[in-house]
């Protein structure tokens, strides 16, 4: 079968999703849809009327297989009922809904009749709402939140909605045991007073758990101390809600192993790194919106999917001469051991007949440059390479006078080489003899370059990098690191002190702590006296 | 302070019970910035959040029966503090005036009864009071300065008003004349009342908002029997 060809690849079959079709729709993209779902939603997405062309095409019931090629050219494998097809498309939106989780368990509870979870009572809530009978013998209404694990406040605005619906339509008494009560979202602290001029009653346990009993019947009654007036309460619940945890679906998880996307630690498919922010991931024209990002409200779900939308025109518009410069690899020195395919944290390195980078997905960042064991790579741009490979100046003072120590800083250029500059505006103290070499990134820095520049004397070598979670290939702080303590045991071995090399993590702004490390560096350098390495050179 | 052995059954309470009042207790956030900064915390385990607590779950008896709510010197600091703008010294006070007459403690209500019956608390009667303070007077004009002094009593068309605290025609009447020498120095046109002179009103106290408007009708009254135009209220 032919491959679809699109612009847009959406993966997603909820809100978000949705939103982001309908933004597209007044743009008249050439729109790809791949939703799990039925279709019922998404099928009745506006079409503009204004193009005869068709513009976008929902593909019910239908999963992602896998996906080669990089961003203008990704080829996505999509299957229904196991018949796959290849979709062609230049930019993938991944939208797909999160998994909810009711914690029965963390609280020793069963789900009974009594005993429901917060989706099951949205749920008789929405369908059986002009329906008082639903909740006959029901006077007491529990709600057990976040006294486990912490909640969020996603999940606190159901529960007020619900409160709300519970307390004043239907005339029950309602009770919210809690922990942290998570009101930092819009409006939820209206909505809390709301609740509290609808008579809900809270009851907060920050040092002490409640004592959470299920009875024969299925229901359950709660003993407690009041940990404010210290008195000993009970309370027997009619009906119990019982809250839920939000995590990725399985295909969500699925998804984020098959574009090779970083994930946070509670498995979203965006690392926690302020560059991916708003919805952007490690992969140029891989956009992750909403639930497939975080744990998000509806308001906030519309606005990531506006923001993926714009993200993807300002994607396009990016003029090739202002992106960074690009790696790229001489295929007679490359033996196709896939080092810098298994390391790009871009995933930029495409693997066919030839090992190739492809320019448009790499970020510059020279970590195959670093690590490729043949030196087979290098920079479009001669003079970024070169660059990183000069090492010190030699700074010797007139024959009598003390010794100024060498020194060599490798700045990322993304926050050390901006601190650098701001200090130097500043007019901050710094050390005769430095030498800044700018790099794209810390992860660029070769061995060899440290290496050289000790060779070269300078008699101690600083790295500095940007900070963890702040690097925007967020693996080079950790391999900087590895070098560093990969020659501290080779400085060990042949006796050299190891804190002649230095490794240190900053930002742009911290123009007073680079001034503060450097001259902290050249004076335990004084101390140290100049490298042996020199003596032996001259 | 509460039984806090007994195990309460939180659905028999009444939540609703204060709900009516405007004192915005309902809001509380149970913080403890009111707790932290009342100089009262800690006497009988009292604190102010505690009792707001009580308040909003309904702890009606445990409330009237509790000593807390009369350990509060109503200062305000608390209700400064609070992040929710609970008039936390308010709710105290309305507390206060849930309870029995009977079971308020300590003099304050026999006092403010002894007020509303006799005009004073003390029910100290007029003659013995008037010959109270001609007698100050009387000790007055023998110093240098003030010879031929006298106290005007229920002047009519004096400038001041002023009423006195039960305390300075009983163990204290030396600070009646720091005042009545101030008023001589200065040549004021002054005036004390023969009857109703009290100042002190207990039902700020008691909670007995009844009590002081009586007690300050009183005052008014006066001031328009003797055509005073400006009252000097002490208390």
């Amino acid at each position: 079968m032919a491959p679809l060809t699109g612009k847009t690849l959406l993966i997603g079959s909820g809100a978000c999703a949705r939103r982001i079709a309908e933004d597209i729709a007044t743009q008249a993209t050439n729109l790809i849809i791949a939703s799990t779902g039925e279709g019922s939603g998404l099928s009745t997405t506006p079409v503009p009327t204004d193009t005869a062309e068709e513009w976008a095409r929902v593909y019910t019931q239908t999963k992602v297989c896998s996906c080669q090629g990089t961003v203008g050219d990704f080829k996505v494998v999509l299957e229904r009922n196991g018949e796959k097809r290849t979709a062609a498309v230049d930019q993938v939106i991944i939208a797909e809904d999160e998994r909810r989780i009711p914690v029965f368990s963390s609280y020793g509870l069963t789900r009974t009749a009594k005993v429901i979870a917060l989706s099951q009572l949205e749920k008789l809530l929405h369908e059986n709402f002009e329906d008082d009978s639903l909740f006959s013998g029901v006077k007491t209404v529990v709600f057990l939140v976040g006294i486990d694990a912490e909640s969020n406040p996603v999940i606190l605005e159901e529960i007020m909605q619900s409160c709300l619906k519970l307390q004043a339509e239907h005339r029950r008494k309602i009770y919210i045991l809690t922990k942290n009560l998570k009101v930092a979202a819009n409006g939820l602290e209206k909505l809390y007073r709301d609740t509290k001029d609808a008579g809900v009653i809270y009851i907060k346990f920050t040092h002490t758990r409640p004592d959470i009993i299920q009875v024969a019947d299925g229901s359950v009654c709660i003993e407690f101390t009041d940990e404010i007036t210290g008195n000993l309460l009970k309370l027997p619940a009619d009906l119990t809600i019982v809250d839920e945890k939000i995590v990725p679906s399985d295909y969500a998880a699925d998804l984020a192993h098959i574009f090779e996307l970083e994930q946070d630690l509670n498995g979203f498919s965006q690392g926690d790194n302020v560059h991916r922010l708003t919805v952007l991931t490690n992969r140029k024209g891989i956009l992750v919106a909403g639930p497939a990002r975080s744990v998000q409200s509806l308001p906030d779900q519309f606005a990531d999917a506006d923001n993926a939308v714009l993200s993807l025109r300002t994607g396009e518009k990016q003029p090739a001469d202002q992106i960074a410069d690009k790696a790229q690899i001489e295929n007679g020195k490359c033996v196709r051991c896939l080092t810098c395919y298994r390391l790009c944290p871009y995933k930029a390195i495409q693997v066919n007949t030839r090992v190739s980078i492809a320019p448009a997905a790499c970020e510059g960042c020279g970590i195959c440059l670093a690590e490729c064991p043949r030196g087979a790579i290098s920079f479009a741009d001669q003079k970024q390479a070169a660059g990183s490979g000069v090492p010190a100046a030699e700074v010797l003072g007139p024959a009598g006078e003390s010794f100024i120590p060498s020194i060599t800083a490798y700045c990322c250029s993304r926050s050390a080489a901006g601190a650098a500059q701001l200090a130097a505006c500043m007019g901050k103290k710094l050390p005769h003899g430095f030498q800044i070499v700018e790099v794209p990134c810390g992860g660029s820095v070769f061995l060899s370059h440290i290496l050289k520049a000790f060779n070269s004397n300078a008699d101690g070598v600083m790295i500095l990098t940007c900070h963890e979670g702040n690097c925007h290939s967020e693996v080079g702080p950790r391999y900087a690191q590895q070098r560093v303590e990969q020659i501290w045991e080779h400085f060990r071995s042949i006796g050299l002190e190891g804190g002649r090399l230095v490794k240190k993590t900053l930002a742009s702004n911290m123009a007073v702590e680079f001034a503060g490390a450097l001259v902290e560096f050249e004076r335990q350098l004084m101390e140290m006296g100049p490298i042996r390495l020199k003596s032996g050179k001259k | 302070m509460p039984d806090s052995s007994e195990v309460i059954d939180l659905t028999r309470l009444d939540h609703e019970k204060f709900k009516n009042w405007p004192y915005a207790q309902d809001y509380c956030i149970t913080c403890g910035m009111c707790a932290s900064s009342c100089p009262a915390s800690g006497i009988d385990g009292f604190d102010p959040r505690k009792l707001i607590r009580m308040i909003s779950l309904g702890l009606e008896d445990a409330i009237l029966e509790s000593r807390w709510p009369w350990i509060c010197t109503m200062c305000g600091k608390c209700e400064n503090v609070c992040p929710m703008d609970i008039d936390i010294a308010d709710a105290v006070r309305n507390i206060r005036a849930l309870r029995e007459r009977e079971k308020v403690p300590g003099i304050l209500h026999k006092g403010l009864t002894a007020a509303l019956e006799t005009g004073n608390n003390l029910r100290l009667p007029k003659e013995d009071y008037v010959f109270i303070l001609e007698d100050v007077a009387e000790e007055i004009a023998e110093e240098p300065g003030f010879e031929g002094f006298q106290v005007p009593i229920d002047k009519n068309g004096a400038n001041i008003l002023t009423t006195i605290h039960n305390k300075l025609v009983n163990t204290h009447t030396e600070d009646l004349k720091h005042w009545w020498k101030i008023f001589h120095a200065a040549g004021e046109e002054w005036t004390v009342a023969s009857e109703n002179w009290e100042g002190t009103s207990w039902g700020y106290f008691t909670g007995d908002d009844e009590a002081v408007k009586i007690m300050t009708g009183r005052i008014y009254e006066q001031m328009q029997q003797l055509e005073v135009k400006n009252l000097l209220w002490p208390e």
